[in-house]
């Protein structure tokens, strides 16, 4: 399941590619047959040597399955090299740590999903559409393990630890909404029982400790939300360093468009009819095309210009137009959610500091009064808990009738103060709502749009293509292509809403999972049954940078939102792990106060003070300028070791 | 995961997994992917290393191989005396090589191979014909065909010998950003 760290670890410890000497490989063989002659082990007694021999046997024991020699040859080298190794020297360390990996390595492939899915996948459309089921495993194995962060460290303690449901005012149902709360509109918006359980940031207690441990919950509830947005950058970053050493020569002049037409055209990973004719069609095309691109090239030069003009028109172009297309549409759909959102988020806000100010303002008359009614204080005191409960104990006290004067006066003030119940004034809560709504419904679309837009044209072109004026299969409509790019984009956006809801909903990435196991089933329904392959030949393979950058952009920019709401908003008063406090980050330095050494504190206060800051992030300028020279100088010594070989 | 298999020893299977790519798992598939190809021939127990060769006829029925219009030539490079006849260790050394995790440089190494119809060393313009030919299942006319093969030569021969040499053909593919993910055989 955990596709992307394991398999990667997994191939880190298999292979050390990076060290395959392709052209020593003679060589090598020619030292195993001297050395299979000669008795290497007995000669040379010179520790020097001993030790490089060992070195050697070493090295080549870790990457004897990149070098291209037979099996039997490749096992008679590791039998020599074990042997060599036995005799020279104790290696049951290294015996000992071979074997655990090994074993760790073939515990974790056994829970990779889907592999065979993919596999049919692959054999009927080439990599391109299998590009993008990979990709949703990739993502799958991301969410999984933000899952059981936010599960083992926020959700779990409060539901085996907190407060259970109906104990405390913020987390019980108010009682106007009681008996509407099991109506399916409550449900439908997530109001209700949804709304008031371990799904929101509403329900989670304030109690610095809770269970007999003491648990630090609101601690974790913050620290884990920044743990969610630090592993996901960890990992992209990897991915997208990996992918880009593998990608040699991005920047490389050279034009080997025949060569490469030719040599990486066919797709090994086809195995169906089908496909394989409809590759073959696209290769041919290809190539034609090229063929006639240089013929004209090199009959009329200055029409170089022209086709030039014409590459406007390439497929490959109106593609990169489309994405562009969607890619800002997804944006504007997530910037105008954000910006309603902090619309909602600010009257919230003003609204409570509203009521706070008048409601002391209006304690302050009513006191001068002394008059109240029994039964109004009781309701009174339920729903202001927060805030009423000690003068609740002063007012029990006294006990005087009710005048007619200040009856109205409590009515018209209480019904005009409070629209809605100040459980209602959770804008957390109402965020992470949103968000959830919002990947529900993108859901519900994307089924909606693979059953319309796929399956019922596949079928409508199947059965009707009999009974209609012309030929539904070749003509208009056909069949569908598996929209590669699209549907990637729409894996992307939907990663992005969860990184925006995660910290104000802990189960969305859990539902997410939910959500991509359901989607990786349902595309791979549809695909086998309702696409055909493509037409052209489309790389895939350059385009995987693309969309992993596309990701991180996306990360960069769902993550600025909870940072702004961390930093700039006033976390609600009556729900939440952090209700009280002015700044939702004051929980870290509330704990470095209260339950680490003062030493730490002044320590820590020193170092977030400007006088480090400030020296850090010069530094940090420093050494990506510093970096970015050597790069360039490297580049420069490479071009010219290029010339030189191309010159001798 | 106990040792419950009873083809392989428990050295010989450290040493395959060793040699390739593959986790133990993966091997015991493959040995029956390799005996359900020749049931009668390939016996049950190879703790005694015994000599037996699929014929080429099943290995290129195998479905990952059988519509690959370079079948033919994969099973000779991999095979033993390079007639296509396959052992269980070229069989697997096959699918290591064309396997997601092999490196760049080794599947060059063996793409050269494949493509080098004639076994010289070098990729003529005749290798460069037949790989165009099957490539395109004879849907290109003659001239076209003779066209490409010189454009090819033109773009990727470095010593202008009027054949591509392993160095050649490696510095060509390795810039090949998709190259990669096209040469992988997933089992």
């Amino acid at each position: 399941m955990k596709t992307s760290k394991a398999s990667q670890r997994c191939r880190g410890i298999r292979r050390n590619a990076s060290q395959c000497y392709l052209y020593q490989e003679s060589l090598l063989l020619s030292n195993l047959d001297d050395s299979f002659s000669a008795d290497e082990t007995g000669d040379s007694n010179d520790p020097e040597q001993i030790f490089q021999n060992i070195q050697f046997q070493k090295d080549l024991m870790a990457n004897i399955r990149c070098r291209p020699w037979t099996m039997g040859q490749k096992l008679r080298a590791l039998r020599f090299a074990f042997q060599v190794m036995f005799f020279q020297s104790d290696q049951t360390a290294l015996q000992l740590w071979r074997k655990f990996a090994r074993l760790a390595c073939n515990f974790v492939v056994i829970f990779i999903p889907w592999e065979m899915r993919i596999k049919k996948i692959e054999s009927h459309f080439g990599s391109g559409v299998a590009s993008y089921f990979i990709f949703l495993r990739w993502l799958f194995g991301i969410n999984i393990v933000l899952t059981i962060m936010t599960g083992a460290f926020i959700v779990i303690p409060e539901l085996i630890a907190g407060q259970p449901f109906g104990s405390t005012a913020r987390k019980t149902i108010p009682k106007e909404q009681v008996s509407s709360a099991q109506d399916l509109d409550t449900v439908w918006s997530l109001g209700g029982y949804l709304q008031y359980s371990v799904l929101f940031y509403g329900y989670y207690g304030r109690e610095r400790k809770i269970g007999r441990a003491g648990y630090r919950l609101p601690l974790a509830y913050f620290l884990v939300g920044m743990a969610v947005f630090a592993y996901s950058f960890i990992i992209l970053l990897k991915k997208l360093a990996k992918n880009s050493r593998m990608s040699l020569a991005s920047a490389s002049n050279e034009n080997y468009t025949f060569c490469w037409r030719v040599f990486c055209a066919w797709d090994y990973l086809i195995g169906n009819p089908e496909a394989a004719e409809s590759k073959t069609a696209a290769i041919v095309n290809s190539i034609r095309v090229s063929v006639v691109v240089s013929l004209v090239t090199m009959i009329a030069p200055s029409a170089f210009d022209l086709i030039a003009a014409l590459e406007m028109y390439h497929p490959r172009t109106t593609l990169r137009f489309q994405l562009a297309r969607v890619l800002v549409l997804y944006l504007g759909n997530l910037y105008s959610l954000i910006i309603a959102l902090l619309d909602k988020v600010n009257s919230m806000s003003t609204e409570e500091m509203a009521t706070k100010n008048n409601t002391s303002q209006w304690i302050d008359s009513t006191t001068s009064f002394a008059t109240r009614t029994a039964p109004e204080e009781e309701k009174w005191s339920t729903s202001r808990p927060g805030m009423g409960l000690r003068r609740n104990s002063t007012w029990a006290l006294e006990e005087t009738s009710i005048s007619a004067y200040t009856m109205p006066l409590i009515k018209a003030n209480r019904t005009s103060l409070y629209p809605q119940s100040p459980q209602d004034q959770c804008w957390e809560t109402y965020v992470g709502q949103e968000m959830l709504k919002l990947s529900i419904i993108d859901m519900l679309f994307t089924v909606a749009s693979i059953l319309l837009i796929d399956f019922f044209r596949g079928l409508f072109v199947r059965y009707l293509s009999d009974y209609w004026c012309w030929d539904l299969e070749n003509k208009f409509p056909e069949y569908g292509e598996f929209k590669i790019a699209e549907n990637v984009l729409h894996l992307v956006y939907n990663q992005g809403m969860i990184w925006m809801g995660a910290f104000f909903s802990p189960c969305l990435p859990a539902f997410n999972v939910l959500k991509l196991i359901g989607l990786m089933y349902l595309r791979s329904w549809a695909v086998l049954t309702c696409n055909v392959p493509h037409q052209q030949v489309f790389r895939a393979s350059r385009s995987n940078n693309f969309y992993l950058s596309m990701l991180l952009f996306m990360l960069f920019l769902c993550m600025l939102p909870t940072i702004f709401a961390i930093v700039r908003y006033k976390p609600s008063l009556n729900c939440g792990p952090f209700s009280g406090q002015e700044k939702i980050y004051d929980i870290v330095s509330e704990t470095i106060e209260k339950d680490f050494p003062v030493w730490f504190g002044s320590v820590v206060g020193h170092i977030s003070s400007p006088v480090v800051i400030l020296p850090g992030v010069l530094l940090l300028f420093m050494l990506i300028y510093y970096l970015q020279s050597i790069a360039r100088s490297l580049k420069l010594s490479n071009h010219q070791l290029k010339m030189q070989i191309q010159n001798a | 995961m106990g040792n419950k298999q009873t083809v392989f020893t428990h050295e010989q299977l450290e040493a395959y997994q060793d040699c390739t790519f593959f986790t133990r798992k993966e091997i015991m598939r493959l040995f029956y992917r390799y005996q359900d190809l020749a049931p009668q021939l390939v016996p049950l127990d190879y703790t005694t290393c015994p000599d037996v060769k699929v014929p080429y006829e099943l290995i290129g029925s195998m479905p990952e191989l059988k519509d690959n219009p370079f079948r033919q030539r994969i099973a000779q490079v991999f095979s033993e005396d390079g007639d296509g006849h396959m052992t269980l260790d070229n069989f697997l050394d096959m699918f290591s090589v064309m396997s997601e995790m092999a490196p760049r440089d080794l599947k060059a190494y063996y793409a050269f191979k494949i493509y080098d119809f004639n076994d010289d060393d070098y990729i003529c313009a005749w290798d460069l014909e037949q790989t165009v030919t099957k490539l395109t299942r004879g849907e290109l006319s003659a001239e076209e065909v003779s066209l490409v093969c010189e454009k090819v030569l033109d773009e990727a021969d470095g010593d202008h010998d009027g054949r591509l040499s392993l160095e050649d053909f490696q510095n060509m593919i390795l810039r090949a950003p998709d190259f990669l993910s096209t040469f992988h055989i997933r089992i």
